[in-house]
């Protein structure tokens, strides 16, 4: 590999990197449960990105692995939430008969 | 060769961060969670296959490239159920849209919980600009306490005028507003009663029954929301007017408030007050009601307060009109005309409708006794049989410029209700200024 990619991918990383701030700050305020389950989904890609990158940087292909790894599994995460949520949602009070 | 594909692999490396780190932007930023999760999926999975197969590319072996394409696959294949997921859990928790949703497709088909979270705590305290304060803080931020309308200090108003201390005008928009608006101030001068402009009566959109076209959950919460609109919009200029014409008169005790709620909420509003001026017209709906479907009509049923409902201004009300049917309301219309203390100077007519009816001859007689007894002329008039004799009872309430009048029958969709005739709707097409107390 060349001087090139080497650095292309420091510059990605870089990006991505700079890309988990915006999805951390999501995390953190919410507001509700469903923003902070969809920044977790989100984290889960910036994870595959950036094992990939590692993959790049460090030269192992075995980085890659990883990245098939996460992007298989990580929607498991998500569908777990989206089922907790839904049973969790708070039902609406019924309004006493007048 | 190789030179052209490690120079495709950067730009493919740097296009999927870009994407990814431009995705992340968009959950962070983007109004409610649907397009936040749209955000995530999309962009998200668009710019990490970018960033696999650029990372494929670079690296090179036969073995690398298949796992990326294998990792976008899966990444294609897994994100939409993921995200899916997440939306629908997102909508039965309650989420709300954002402001720029056009319509909501899957109201009535999802159950929708409370939102888990109350927005009022999590939202962001933003500091108010410095200029929209005002200037001197210390002096206005006591709340100033209401004078108690004195009359005795506003000028010379009649003994017995002095029984209403509250008046309440409804603002609802319309043809008669203006009128209503006017008539209330004047009586607020005259007594120094204290005047409350309410809008927002009414803010109830019409429900759609009709048949729906192709897109009808669509159509039918546009035509609410622009009906809505349209109320808001007549609401506040009847506000604006009513404040216009108060600035008329600064030492009136006048307040302006605006209330959204439905009508029977409303009533509970009215409740402290001695005479609610409502312009005709002014239905649950916002304006332009049919008389028997009006807040003046609802209220006089429910005896909440004593109405005013104005069509036209009568300037100076020189003949009076008090209908007695036979409902029991009826027997108490001189009492609650004397303790308004409304048009004292002006003579008063009795009109039985259908004296054969039990007890209308009796409640006749006691209220001539009852305004002579207070110094009112009073006149009896010859009995009318309503159901026959619309015509006449339009063309004797003609020469009568207000009338007092509970609400002696009301239309109720029976097989006989086309030949029927309602004694308010007939009143309320011809006199100017119906007194309902």
């Amino acid at each position: 590999m060349s001087e090139l990619v080497i650095l292309a991918a420091k510059a990605a990383a870089l990006i991505v990197a700079l890309g988990l701030v915006p999805v951390a700050w999501r995390l953190i305020t919410g507001p509700s449960s469903a923003d902070r389950a969809i920044a977790t989904d989100m984290l889960g890609l910036i994870g595959v990105c950036l094992a990939a990158l590692t993959a790049l940087v460090a030269g192992h292909a075995a980085f890659l692995d990883i990245a098939l790894g996460i992007a298989l599994v990580g929607f498991l995460a998500a569908v777990a939430f989206a089922r907790l949520l839904e049973r969790a949602s708070v039902k609406p009070a019924t309004e006493p008969a007048e | 060769m190789s030179d052209l594909i490690e120079i495709l692999a950067a730009f493919l490396l740097i296009a999927g961060a870009s994407v990814v780190a431009l995705a992340a932007l968009g959950v962070a930023r983007l109004p409610d969670p649907f397009s936040r999760m749209h955000a995530a999926a999309k962009a998200g999975v668009g710019g990490a296959g970018l960033l696999l197969l650029g990372a494929g590319l670079a690296l090179g072996t036969p073995g690398a490239i298949l796992t990326a394409i294998a990792a976008v696959a899966f990444l294609v294949l897994t994100a939409p159920i993921a995200s899916h997921a997440l939306g629908r859990a997102a909508y039965v928790a309650g989420a709300p849209l954002g402001a720029a949703s056009v319509a909501d497709a899957l109201a009535g088909v999802l159950d929708r919980g409370v939102f888990d979270i109350d927005p009022a705590r999590t939202a962001r305290r933003r500091p108010l600009p410095r200029d929209l304060l005002p200037k001197d803080n210390a002096m206005t931020a006591i709340p100033e306490f209401r004078r108690a309308a004195d009359p005795a200090s506003r000028g010379a108003p009649a003994a017995d005028a002095a029984a209403i201390r509250r008046i309440l005008c409804c603002l609802v928009g319309g043809a008669a507003q203006r009128e209503a608006t006017e008539a209330a101030l004047e009586m607020a001068r005259g007594t120094g009663a204290q005047l409350t402009g309410l809008s927002g009566a009414g803010l109830e959109p019409r429900a759609w029954r009709g048949p729906l076209p192709v897109g009808g959950a669509f159509w039918s919460s546009w035509l609410a929301s622009s009906s809505r609109a349209r109320i808001r919009q007549s609401c506040a200029a009847a506000l604006d007017e009513f404040q216009s014409l108060a600035a008329g008169s600064p030492d009136l005790d006048i307040v302006a408030r605006h209330e959204e709620t439905e009508a029977s909420a409303l009533a509970r509003l009215l409740a402290g007050q001695d005479l609610v001026v409502l312009p005709a017209g002014a239905g649950p709906h916002g304006a332009e009601a049919e008389p028997g479907m009006e807040i003046a009509a609802s209220l006089a049923r429910a005896r909440v307060a004593p109405v005013l409902r104005v069509a036209r201004r009568p300037g100076d009300v020189r003949a009076v009109l008090l209908l007695v049917g036979s409902s029991p309301a009826c027997g108490a219309l001189a009492a609650g005309l004397l303790r308004t203390g409304l048009w004292q100077g002006a003579p008063v007519a009795i009109l039985p409708v259908g004296d054969d009816r039990p007890g209308v001859a009796e409640m006749v007689s006691a209220q001539a006794e009852l305004l002579r007894a207070h110094g009112r002329k009073v006149t009896v008039l010859a009995s009318l049989d309503l159901d026959f004799e619309q015509e006449e009872l339009r063309r004797l309430l003609s020469r009568y410029d207000g009338a007092v009048m509970s609400r002696l029958s009301n239309r109720h969709g029976g097989f006989f209700d086309s030949i029927r005739n309602c004694a308010f709707e007939t009143t309320a097409d011809t006199v100017p200024v119906i007194l309902l107390p």
